[in-house]
């Protein structure tokens, strides 16, 4: 398993999110952990969307795992960047694409497909959802 | 602990003020939707304190951000049992500002599919990054909240209102 980068948003001295690009043989694993509510999150993920814009497009990919599991919340002033990480994937990487989630959790089941753009049939038609039990 | 009795009928109610909201300098919102979330654990399923807890931090983040009157106070109060969960968020705020929350109330109430408003705000916003309204949107679309604005003796009232059929 080889990292390729990650981000991290700090509040109050804590880290409080990291997504972490790994790349395990032809399988790349973006894990997104923690809570974005901080008013710019682009203040602290803006490195990490310019290095996976210069990383992905290296990688010789054949699928990959989006895995929400761990991200507990994300308020509205985090959709953006959530949609901007994705789309990076979706555009830089081909292959399906797994995308992990809580089974009964409103924001992961409701408006996490709505930031994945699930409504754009070529995204539609590589993406599959894991649900899984909260953790 | 007793053993009797279903614990998804517990009543449960906390009421919290904060005042001046100017005194605010950390996450007021993350901690009050946490606590809040820790503290319905006791009772209620996962899905059921996720809600309050979504709530809670978009509507006082929404006051934190927002609320002009700095000198005001800031309201929250929390009721839950066996029939619903009733979240109350409350600043003083003008006539004016609270006419424009309650035009934004009235699009979002009037939605025919709440989600599609929601996907469709989001994809159009997305070019400038711009926000305004996408946190109510949620409560309706994402939480099944309804949601009500009223103006009470100078303070905004936003009522979130959740019916626990099904649940408890």
């Amino acid at each position: 398993m080889k990292v390729l980068t990650y981000g991290e948003i700090m509040d109050g001295g804590l880290s409080v999110f990291h997504s972490v690009a790994k790349l395990d043989d032809h399988h790349l694993i973006l894990t997104f952990e923690g809570v974005i509510r901080v008013d710019n999150p682009y203040r602290y993920l803006h490195t990490y969307l310019e290095e996976l814009a210069k990383v992905l497009p290296r990688q010789s990919v054949t699928e990959t795992t989006m895995d929400f599991v761990k991200m507990r919340f994300c308020n509205s002033n985090g959709f953006y960047v959530i949609m901007d990480i994705v789309d990076a994937v979706y555009n830089l990487v081909p292959g399906r694409v797994t995308v992990r989630r809580i089974a009964d959790d409103d924001w992961q089941c409701e408006t996490l497909p709505i930031l994945l753009n699930l409504s754009e049939e070529h995204i539609a038609a590589r993406t599959n959802f894991e649900d899984v039990k909260a953790p | 602990m007793s053993a009797g009795g279903n614990r998804t009928q517990t009543a449960v109610g906390a009421s919290i003020s904060i005042a001046p909201l100017d005194h605010v300098a950390g996450d007021v919102a993350g901690l009050l939707g946490n606590f809040l979330f820790d503290l319905l654990g006791m009772f209620y399923p996962r899905q059921i304190c996720s809600k309050a807890n979504v709530v809670v931090i978009e509507l006082v983040t929404n006051v934190m951000e927002h609320c002009s009157i700095r000198d005001g106070a800031l309201r929250v109060d929390l009721k839950i049992d066996g029939d619903e969960l009733m979240i109350t968020v409350a600043n003083p705020a003008s006539e004016d500002e609270f006419k424009a929350v309650r035009d934004r109330f009235t699009i979002i109430a009037n939605a025919e599919d709440p989600r599609k408003l929601l996907a469709d705000t989001v994809y159009r916003r997305r070019i400038d990054k711009a926000k305004g309204g996408l946190g109510l949107m949620r409560l309706t679309a994402e939480s099944k909240f309804k949601l009500t604005a009223e103006y009470e003796q100078g303070f905004l009232v936003v009522k979130a209102l959740f019916p626990m059929r099904g649940f408890a």
